[in-house]
């Protein structure tokens, strides 16, 4: 059985084609991208800090404050995007563990202040695989595999995990609908002190309407995220990929969260995009060599 | 080959699981980058959040009962134009002691809007009443000048 999963997560038996590799550097790019974007921001953002009101992660053992009121957040950055770069580019199998322990500072010193966000944690969880690819595996095919099903089984992980938070944390009845009349209210107010001012759009007026639509709602999320580990099995990963993609668009049309690294990251997980390439690499005309188009001619 | 590279990859998920569990189970459900996603987790408290005015010469510091929405003074103060984010809301939110470091912090988060206006900080909190309706308030929770900051007294 265990085998079984093992398959299904990584498939180190089936040969590699050109489209997967080609994917891949994508998803890398993707991710590489996503958290070089972040860390500037983040360094930008420290600027504005000066205390810690609740330390995360590293900040727990160390005191964050040395990042403050410093360059260092930015000389970080400079370091992370270039040892994303570098571990891209395969200079250093050490570039992205290296890379990986510089952003648990930048994101502490960053998230030092009461707010606990998770639009990154599973972009993050797609470097710690490449880092542990790279420092365990030195056939690059094996590689990739590894880092692919590392993060299927992390992303799948994460949604299953906050399915079983909730009903941990609040029980079956986390699906009445007054709960989610509450957090709308919650998240105007949000949106009021972000951008100044808010309204209710159809959708929510429809939550707001009735009680067993609103009780929907939440259900139909609460079903998505419990059954987030299909994500594990090849047959099983495509579907549970769009559910959360339907998932994360009811989330934002609903409480305006966009999670759009997540969504990022789902999109390139779930479609063939491999598949997609390869066809297309089929379709596309090969010159021939010239010796061979002169003997017909002639 | 292919075998032990399977038994080698399981073993590297099952460590990183492991680190992954203890980290999570020994501090509160948070390790970056590991988590157990417990946002929306408990449903049905009433929650605090945080909005900020803009307010004019006549903006007073006295006056510190909680109002509706519709009564807020001044203009409203998008937060995004100054590049900020959620951590008004948590860091009122999460302080219980408000020392001189404390609101050291809050002046140093609104040093870029301080220059052009006169704040006055609302906490705004929210819940359930009588089952089936969301009541929301807004008490003033600080002012805040280019050169003073005030903290309401019955809050501090």
């Amino acid at each position: 059985m265990i085998n079984r999963f093992a398959h299904h997560l990584f498939d180190f038996n089936r040969p590699e084609s050109r489209g997967e590799v080609i994917f891949f550097k994508l998803l890398e790019i993707a991710a590489g991208g996503i958290l070089i974007y972040q860390v500037w921001g983040w360094a930008a953002y420290i600027r504005t800090i000066s205390d810690v009101v609740m330390p995360l992660g590293l900040a727990h053992y160390i005191d964050i404050t040395f990042m403050f009121d410093t360059a260092l957040p930015v000389v970080n950055a400079a370091l992370i995007s270039g040892l994303l770069l570098a571990g891209f580019l395969r200079l250093s199998r050490w570039a992205y563990p290296v890379a990986f322990v510089l952003l648990l500072f930048q994101y502490a010193a960053r998230y030092s202040l009461g707010e606990i966000p998770h639009g990154t944690n599973l972009t993050a969880m797609v470097l710690l695989g490449l880092s542990i690819a790279g420092l365990a595996f030195s056939d690059k095919t094996i590689q990739r595999r590894f880092t692919l099903g590392f993060t299927y089984f992390f992303v799948g992980l994460a949604y299953t995990l906050a399915a079983w938070s909730k009903l941990i944390g609040t029980g079956p009845h986390w699906i009445d609908g007054s709960h989610l009349w509450i957090w709308l209210h919650e998240k105007a107010i949000d949106t009021l002190a972000l951008q100044g001012s808010h309204s209710f759009n159809a959708l929510q007026e429809l939550a707001f309407s009735n009680y067993y639509i609103a009780s929907f709602f939440l259900l139909a999320g609460l079903i998505t995220e419990f059954f987030a580990w299909l994500f594990w099995l090849k047959p099983t990963r495509l579907w549970m990929g769009l559910a959360l993609l339907g998932l994360h668009a009811g989330i934002f049309l609903m409480l305006h969260i966009t999670f759009w690294m997540n969504v990022v990251l789902l999109i390139l997980l779930t479609l063939p995009w491999a598949t997609w390439i390869d066809h297309s690499l089929m379709r596309t005309p090969v010159a021939e060599p010239i010796a061979r188009v002169t003997s017909r001619i002639g | 080959m292919r075998a032990s590279v399977q038994k080698r990859a399981l073993y590297l998920l099952l460590c990183t699981f492991i680190a992954y569990g203890v980290l999570v189970a020994s501090h509160e459900g948070e390790f970056w980058p590991f988590s157990i996603y417990p946002m929306f987790s408990q449903a049905g408290n009433e929650w605090s959040r945080a909005v900020v005015r803009s307010v004019d010469e006549s903006g007073t510091t006295t006056d510190w009962a909680s109002i509706h929405q519709h009564e807020l003074p001044g203009e409203p103060l998008a937060l995004t134009d100054y590049g900020l984010r959620h951590d008004l809301a948590n860091f009122i939110a999460r302080t219980e002691t408000w020392d001189d470091d404390r609101v050291a912090g809050l002046e140093r988060m609104f040093r870029e809007p301080l220059r052009d206006h006169r704040l006055l900080v609302y906490r705004v909190r929210g819940g359930l009443v009588d089952g089936d309706s969301v009541a929301v308030w807004f008490e003033p929770y600080a002012f805040l000048s280019a050169d003073t900051t005030v903290l309401n007294p019955d809050l501090r």
